[in-house]
């Protein structure tokens, strides 16, 4: 039986399909060791591939618990990861910090030689150099070693002397060429050094959850949206910082595609953050990804993340005005209403409203004491003199414009307009929240799957394998380009395919998708272009979609070449049968703009596929609530997902 | 305040703030030039109909600061219409230095005109004698192209006969052309999200809002000025020269803290100089302001509008390096003679908030233009923090008025004929101190063909200044390499270089804090 395990801060998620079910599993979390959870989780389940989401590697970074990493770079350039791009994260702020090291200041050191910008040898890495280098890291006790020179991306022959140089000392190397042979050195040398930092930690964990589970094939979610072998994983590590959250775009994706729906904006709520990303039709990636201060360009599922969530914490500053977030009162101590802290939150504000039940939160395996939540509104709410109500339902909407910001720079601010697409709701708080993001956005309409609280693990069951390859060529776009794209796209695929073969996949099963990075020669920023005959046309038309305008007489180039090679994904036929225990129908209030309301409580499991209803009402479910706001209307889509549509579109 | 608006400020706060911040997406990403796509020299802001700041993104505070002046010098003087664009880059219309070109376009619901959009970029050549148009220069008409504000667009039909003799006038036209279409393209999209504003919200609102946001703004600086003792507080510091002769050139700042506004006068600085290190008045009040923000941000977030400004009276004597006239040259007081502001006026607040004030940092953008034949680069370069009173500085870092990033080694060499040799921290330029000073950076140049250098650095004569018995941060140097033999450079040189040549930054070091204990 193929399974998924999703490690969450609060929960750990597991879903598999047993006898044509899709059926999920919701065990706490272990955060001392994830594995724990993610055993007990699969304890009575024939496992015999486990795709595993994994934030080992993210929390190892942010908690700076990573390997003792050695840096290796080209000489004269050994601050590079300290300097960074010498510009300050605050602009107006005497107390600004750069972002924590990953690596010691006498863990980095230069080796003498130099390449140029088109990749030829000045000065030769000498076998004395290379010695020196060896004799260097055994004086120090790292347990991993990152390796970034110079111009690597264009010859990365000097990289390759050096790793094979130091291969004696049976530690793991990160070269810069392998890992992302792409040009501007600090990203470079980042991404590698997250790899070097991270990977110990990855493979003794993966090694660890191994030895337990010997019969199964064993595979990891990467920040693509594809999997790895974990032995493989074990020495990418950087490919799997953010393992859970790909997965809920993919999963997301794959659900929307079963009711017919290949665009959407997935929004996905947590407790201290709200991610969203904008599907078009195809999953859509970034290179631009910081991780904590440091950047990793690798391929990440373009998520946007946002530092607003149901445990962000709203207050008055001095000037009287009110702000939520970004501090969170996370799942220790967590919302006012869990028993534990006192201050207000956003979920808070939703239990003053009666937008979550008690008796429902958690399946009702969480206590929460509502009367700690309206006291500690009521002291902001005394403050601003307004009701304890009014008070909660600013809350809401503070929190809601720093959401609906995110959602505007994927969608609007890149040339996108949401009433083509649908708002793809998932994670526990998303329901609460999706008709008045809705109102304010504009889309077309809200889905939020029967299965909205395991939505990542979901995406991991089904997941592909798949790789990304790339290398910067720097080429003109014109008539003589084609000849050497075809030369450097013959060589990634090879390259794709003997990689894939390792993985046990074979040609017939794989499929390529080739994409351009061009610009304008001489700006900054390219565009990813899918490979068509006349790409230069496609990537003027990208152009003006982005940013308004295009050129006909300016030269264009090709920087850099990218390859994606997808296995099969896995095509199990699956249905969802309601099950859990049934929520008897009865009135409660909710609190809106309006005052209070009588609202029906709907059992999500009583629902019957083409039923249709109107709003107000909150749909409930073991560990999902829908706050269905007035003006809107539910209609009971394919596999339960709830469907609303904005009657306030047609009216006004 | 009405109790709904504790609300509504934050949201039409945030508001206001993306529409600026999608501008400077939108201009980073389709421009040319290095200094804009890849070190973000460029600045976006919405302004209310009255010419007041309503909102901006964080970019460069030298820009920011100065964008007030430069609309409140040009609104007057012209008769808006819907499709209008007025382009500047007029030190003496409210511009900083030439090569920062800025765009403004006015916004329209319906008849009425409701707000206007500002964007500013640092072009990587303005014309004038040299490549880069940063050089030391002694008249303004040397430094470059002067744009007396005038319109660029008119009821939306482009002056392209100015347009065209403009660009022609400029090295590489074609990437200026890309960079002002990319300003332009900057305008219409925040133009687009503000009539999406204007039609969710109505304009009534939306003034109302605005309003209410500056007010919110001034309520904050009252606070600030509450929690700062009152009285007078002097501080003079110097920089190094003009680079034409004169040296040791005051600055001097008297600072009156009063109960509800505090007076910042700058009267007894020097004369205007022969050097470009002459600072317009708009560059002087961005110094001014900047300061007060860090002071603000000590107090929590606060939106940044022209109500921070309300407080503060700034008080100059034209014809002074810290409000120069015409034909000044003062391409190197936005980027030096702004920092000396800074740390003058640190410098005479930290004897009123000696626990809050660091010591001084760096100093100095450090800058070096380098033209050929075909090509003009342009970049700065960080130096060390000065050291706070509870923290070391950070090390190798843009401070105060600049904060551009760094152009990758690997994008240089690929697009220049230029070869890095070294670039790396200058270990032991930081000042010791309880808390230690920033080390500076080296930067080494190698020449691959003849060009033409400028270099305009600061602080090579006089140290960043330590605080409360801290020692002061390592004098920057600069040093030229020819056939094999090393000589000093001054602080400001225009020089001319061959294949082969090298040019060494040595970047100051941050002043330190407190004395060492034994």
């Amino acid at each position: 039986m193929r399974v998924a395990a999703d490690t969450g801060g609060t929960f750990t998620d597991i879903v598999f399909v047993e006898d044509g079910i899709l059926k999920a599993n919701k065990v706490s979390s272990t955060p001392f060791d994830p594995s724990v959870a993610v055993l007990e989780g699969i304890a009575s389940l024939p496992v015999t591939t486990l795709v595993h989401g994994s934030t080992v590697a993210t929390n190892a970074f942010l908690e700076r618990k990573g390997a003792r990493t050695a840096f290796i770079t080209t000489a004269g350039f050994e601050d590079i990861l300290f300097i960074g791009r010498q510009a300050r994260s605050s602009l107006y702020d005497f107390n600004v910090e750069k972002p924590a090291p990953i690596v010691l200041k006498k863990d980095c050191f230069g080796v003498k030689e130099r390449l140029t910008a088109k990749g030829e040898v000045l000065i030769p890495l000498s076998g004395q150099e290379q010695k020196r280098c060896l004799s260097s890291l055994k004086k120090r006790p790292v347990e991993s070693v990152a390796i970034c020179l110079l111009h690597a991306y264009l010859y990365p022959k000097h990289e390759q002397a050096l790793k094979k140089a130091i291969s004696s000392l049976h530690l793991p190397v990160s070269i810069s060429s392998e890992i992302l042979p792409e040009f501007r050195e600090f990203e470079r040398a980042s991404t590698t050094a997250i790899n070097a930092y991270l990977s110990p930690i990855m493979s003794r964990y993966l090694t660890r959850l191994k030895e337990k589970l010997p019969r199964a094939a064993l595979y990891i979610q990467q920040s693509n949206g594809g999997w790895l072998k974990a032995e493989e994983a074990g020495r990418l590590a950087a490919h799997t910082v953010l393992s859970g959250p790909a997965g809920g775009v993919s999963g997301a994706f794959s659900w929307a595609k079963t009711l017919g729906e290949d665009k959407i904006i997935t929004f996905d709520m947590g407790g201290t953050s709200t991610d969203v990303c904008l599907v078009d039709g195809c999953i859509p990636f970034t290179r631009e990804y910081i991780l904590d201060g440091f950047p990793l360009s690798l391929p990440v599922i373009d998520i946007h993340t946002v530092g607003a969530g149901g445990g962000c914490i709203a207050y008055l500053d001095a000037g009287g005005v009110l702000k939520v977030g970004p501090q969170s009162a996370g799942a220790d101590p967590g919302p006012a209403c869990y028993g534990k802290g006192d201050l207000p939150t956003v979920t808070d504000a939703n239990v003053v409203l009666g937008r979550i039940l008690p008796e429902h939160f958690l399946n009702g395996r969480f206590r929460l004491y509502p009367e700690r939540s309206k006291k500690a509104i009521s002291k902001l709410a005394q403050r601003m003199q307004i009701s304890i109500e009014e008070a909660a339902l600013g809350i809401i909407e503070v929190a809601n414009i720093n959401m609906i910001r995110a959602l505007r720079r994927v969608s609007l601010e890149r040339g996108y307009d949401p009433q083509a697409f649908s708002l793809f709701c998932f994670g526990g708080a998303s329901g609460l929240h999706a008709c008045a993001l809705t109102r304010e956005l504009g889309v077309r309409r809200v889905l939020v799957p029967k299965l909205a609280s395991v939505l990542s693990a979901f995406g991991l069951l089904f997941a592909p394998p798949l790789k990304d390859f790339s290398r910067t060529i720097w080429l003109k776009a014109d008539k003589g380009a084609k000849d050497r794209l075809k030369e450097v796209l013959l060589e990634l695929k090879r390259q794709a395919a003997s990689q894939m073969k390792q993985m046990g996949l074979v040609e017939g099963e794989l499929e390529y998708e080739y994409f351009l990075d061009m610009r304008y020669q001489g700006q900054g920023y390219e565009l990813s272009i899918p490979l068509q005959d006349d790409y230069i046309s496609a990537f003027c038309e990208e152009h003006k979609k982005q940013f308004g305008h295009s050129y006909q007489d300016f030269p264009i180039e090709i920087v850099t070449l990218r390859l994606r090679v997808r296995g099969q994904r896995e095509n199990t036929d699956w249905q969802i049968r309601p099950e859990g225990q049934e929520v008897p129908l009865r009135q409660t209030k909710v609190f809106t703009k309006k005052g209070w309301l009588e609202v029906p409580v709907i059992d999500w499991n009583r629902l019957r596929i083409g039923e249709q209803f109107k709003g107000p009402a909150l749909v409930v479910e073991p560990f999902t609530t829908v706050w269905v706001e007035p003006d809107f209307f539910v209609e009971v889509g394919e596999n339960y997902t709830l469907i609303l549509y904005y009657e306030g579109y047609t009216s006004n | 305040m009405k109790a709904t608006q504790a609300i509504e400020i934050e949201i039409f706060n945030k508001l206001f703030a993306a529409v600026a911040e999608e501008m400077g997406i939108v201009l980073r990403r389709s421009a040319f030039s290095p200094n804009i796509r890849e070190r973000c020299d460029f600045s976006c802001a919405v302004f209310d109909a009255q010419g007041e700041m309503v909102a901006q993104a964080s970019h460069i505070p030298v820009h920011l600061g100065a964008m007030p002046l430069t609309l409140q010098t040009v609104l007057p003087k012209f008769e808006w219409q819907p499709g209008d664009v007025v382009i500047t880059n007029d030190p003496f219309s409210g511009g900083t230095h030439l090569p920062d070109v800025t765009l403004i376009k006015p916004v329209f619901f319906e008849k009425e005109l409701v707000f206007f959009l500002i964007n500013r970029a640092h072009h990587a050549d303005i014309g004038g004698k040299y490549a880069g148009s940063m050089a030391v220069a002694t008249h303004i008409d040397e430094e470059g192209v002067r744009i007396i504000p005038r319109y660029l667009f008119r009821r939306g039909k482009l002056n392209e006969e100015f347009f065209n003799d403009l660009l022609e006038r400029l090295r590489s036209p074609l990437e200026r052309k890309g960079d002002f279409t990319a300003q332009m393209a900057s305008l219409w999209r925040g133009e687009r999200r503000l009539k999406e504003m204007y039609k969710r919200y109505g304009v009534k609102k939306l003034r109302e809002m605005a309003t209410a946001l500056k007010e919110y703004a001034v309520r904050a600086m009252a606070t600030l000025i509450k929690n700062i003792p009152k009285g007078e507080f002097s501080f003079t510091d110097y920089l190094d020269d003009d680079g034409l002769g004169t040296k040791d050139i005051p600055i001097c700042v008297k600072l009156k803290v009063k109960e509800h506004e505090i007076e910042i006068d700058l009267t007894q600085s020097a004369d205007q100089v022969k050097g470009s290190v002459n600072a317009p008045k708009a560059v002087t009040q961005a110094a001014v302001y900047y300061v007060f923000l860090c002071l603000l941000h000590t107090l929590g977030e606060y939106p940044i509008n022209q109500g921070c400004f309300w407080p503060l009276k700034i008080i100059t004597k034209p014809g002074t390096v810290v409000d120069a006239v015409y034909p000044a040259a003062v391409a190197a007081g936005n980027v030096e003679t702004s920092q000396r502001i800074v740390d003058a006026l640190l410098g005479a607040l930290s004897k009123a908030l000696p626990e809050v004030i660091p010591a001084a940092s760096c100093g100095s953008m450090n800058n070096i233009a380098i033209g050929g034949d075909d090509f003009a680069y342009y970049e700065t370069i960080g130096g060390g923090m000065g050291a706070r009173p509870f923290s070391d500085g950070l090390s190798g870092i843009h401070t105060h008025m600049t904060n551009t990033l760094n152009t990758p080694i690997e994008a240089l060499e690929h697009d220049y004929p230029l070869f890095i040799e070294t670039y790396r921290l200058r270990k032991g330029s930081g000042g010791r101190g309880l808390y230690k000073g920033g080390d500076g950076l080296i930067r080494q140049y190698r020449f691959l063909s003849k060009a033409t250098v400028t270099i305009l650095s600061e602080r090579r004569r006089y140290a960043p200044y330590g605080l409360k018995g801290g020692e002061s941060g390592k004098k920057g140097q600069n040093w030229l390499i020819q056939k094999g033999e090393k000589t000093a450079l001054p602080g400001k040189v225009n020089l001319e270089v061959g294949p082969g040549d090298q040019v060494i930054i040595e970047t100051p070091g941050g002043g330190g804090w407190g004395k060492i204990e034994n």
